[in-house]
């Protein structure tokens, strides 16, 4: 009876070692990448082309980011970058949320329809409208502006739509009916009641966004031409896809427009997975 | 009666919003590009279309060998990633699921990826496994074999492009895949307990078929992306790679479409292309959901 007891113990531990072993490999994994682009925009050029790669080159060099932070296309980029996201990201989220709230709270004739159409924009392969949207673009003199990469997005998104509707079919009718024997109308107690019961899920719904927003390069790498709209992703591109490159700054310049991002996931990680699995399994 | 009425209408037009948009940057270029599609167009302007009839969709099907590789080539990446992604992300949150200590820790770390963009992900590769100065190559140099030109070589390329994007696609997946094991109650492992299943038996027989909507979420949301997959091919490989083995089918849209010499192909041509591309993702999407039936499990 003992020698089984600890026999089961032993494989148990056994297990959670074997367990522990396989995340731990995982996770290695994960960040040996960043590893090795840190360790070499910490460089001097000259150490970062000596083969074989050292991990410790014995110094750290910081002038790869004093570089980066200096180069005004790096600026540039961020706040064409923001210019971009902020608005759209407020107006979108607010349009995808007042569509929601109707799905959500408000009985009409041609709902199911009109979400039909919603879902059916979802499996709706993007690739078909590239060529189709670019010729558009340019005939409305859109192409090499900013208007291709806002507009659309401002009438809000079908994945924001079906997150924001499970969360507002979550909060109690009655609160609206309140609001209603209050004098608001529909409108209002979108605004009054609804939006400020919320807050946790439009700001995990702006969050995605702003990821999302700050990351795409597809769009900005078809309509933009000139320097100097480029979005950060583009300045970064055109970074480390120059020919002689400049090793340590292109990693340097790789690690700093991943910070605004990184700072924001540490900081607000909870609302990413929420953000994450809401959409994911019950859109 | 009359708030039922207002309530009709305005349903209506606080619902629509989104619903405008994709009419407007949606299906108007949907209904653009069916009319490009049989047409010649050289320039970006619409005024410079000559229609050919079906010649495009006929020299697709009769010519374009590239563009049948860059199907086979996105079809192998993407049942590969996929697969592969659902596999390692399930034994990661499985096991995650079943450890006290450290696991948030290793949830955060899983996650980094997925906050950092297509550009930066591939810059960082590409310096891995770059010839002259890549990591990678020292490890093989190491072990005494010659540097390998892993972008540059027609066996390593696309293994490369798969394993990125499994390095990627990790952490998403895992968060899914983690509410999903959460989500599934206690009492059936109880149950099967007291049956005497081991626990790769309960794993089979009540874990996997449990998740097994979330499995199926994951496979038809990582295929239809998949096989749209362009960016991270664009940055690595910009113009097919090695005898175009990394060649997507969008890649090739677009390559065809902005980059190639406009008199050869143009935009009628792409956009030839780039409905027999829409129309693969939607027909594969739909056997997925018809196959799901089968093994899907959604009476929980």
């Amino acid at each position: 009876m003992t020698s089984k007891g600890t026999g089961k113990k032993l494989k148990k531990n056994l297990g959670k070692i074997i367990m522990y072993l396989v995340l731990i490999l995982m996770c290695l994994a994960v960040l040996f990448p960043f590893a090795i682009v840190i360790s070499t925009s910490l460089k001097t050029y000259a150490d970062s082309v000596k083969v074989p790669f050292t991990f410790n080159p014995g110094y750290v060099d910081f002038s790869s980011y004093v570089a980066v932070l200096q180069s005004e296309a790096v600026w540039k980029g961020l706040v064409n970058t923001l210019f971009v996201v902020l608005p759209i990201m407020v107006i979108g989220v607010f349009t995808s949320a007042l569509s929601a709230y109707s799905f959500a709270k408000i009985n009409f004739k041609a709902k199911g329809v009109m979400f039909a159409i919603l879902m059916f924009s979802m499996m709706l392969p993007g690739v078909i409208t590239m060529t189709p949207a670019y010729v558009i673009y340019d005939m409305l003199g859109w192409t090499d502006t900013y208007y291709p990469l806002m507009i659309p997005n401002a009438f809000g998104t079908a994945a924001c739509v079906f997150y924001l509707r499970q969360f507002f079919a979550g909060i109690p009718n009655e609160l609206m009916e309140a609001g209603e024997m209050d004098g608001l109308g529909k409108f209002g107690i979108f605004t009054r009641i609804l939006l400020p019961l919320s807050k946790p899920a439009l700001t995990a719904q702006m969050i995605l966004w702003f990821i999302s927003g700050y990351n795409d390069y597809f769009g900005p790498m078809l309509y933009l031409s000139s320097e100097d709209k480029y979005t950060l992703q583009l300045v970064l591109k055109l970074m480390a896809g120059s020919s002689e490159s400049n090793w340590p700054k292109v990693m340097a310049c790789c690690i700093v427009t991943m910070v605004p991002l990184l700072i924001m996931y540490f900081a607000a990680q909870k609302k990413f997975v929420e953000g994450i699995t809401m959409t994911g399994l019950k859109g | 009666m009359k708030s039922k009425k207002r309530d009709n209408i305005i349903g209506v037009l606080f619902a629509a919003s989104p619903l405008v948009g994709f009419a407007l940057f949606g299906i108007l270029p949907l209904i653009f590009s069916i009319v490009l599609s049989f047409g010649n167009l050289p320039t970006y302007d619409l005024l410079d279309i000559e229609f050919c009839g079906l010649e495009n969709y006929i020299r697709i099907f009769t010519e374009d060998t590239e563009f049948w590789q860059s199907i086979g080539n996105t079809f192998f990446y993407a049942i590969i990633s996929v697969v592969g992604t659902v596999v390692i992300s399930l034994i990661a949150s499985v096991f995650l699921n079943n450890i006290k200590r450290g696991g948030k820790a290793i949830r955060i770390i899983l996650f980094i990826p997925y906050v950092c963009s297509v550009v930066a992900i591939s810059t960082m590769w590409k310096w891995l496994f770059d010839y002259n100065y890549g990591v990678l190559n020292d490890v093989v140099e190491f072990f005494g074999m010659t540097r390998i030109n892993w972008l540059g070589e027609a066996s390593t390329a696309m293994p490369i492009m798969i394993l990125m994007s499994i390095w990627g696609g990790l952490g998403y997946n895992m968060i899914l895949y983690s509410a999903a094991l959460n989500a599934v109650s206690r009492s059936y492992y109880e149950a099967a307990e007291l049956d005497g299943a081991g626990s790769i038996k309960k794993f089979f027989s009540i874990t996997l078929p449990m998740i097994s909507p979330t499995t199926f979420f994951i496979m038809v949301m990582g295929f239809v992306g998949a096989l749209q997959s362009f960016a991270n091919f664009q940055v690595m490989t910009p113009s097919g790679g090695p005898d175009g083995t990394t060649w997507t089918m969008v890649l090739r849209v677009w390559y065809v479409g902005f980059v190639e010499d406009s008199t050869l192909y143009g935009m009628g041509y792409a956009s030839a292309m780039s409905w027999i591309v829409g129309g693969i993702v939607m027909i594969f999407t739909a056997i997925m959901f018809s196959l799901s039936r089968r093994w899907v499990n959604y009476d929980v």
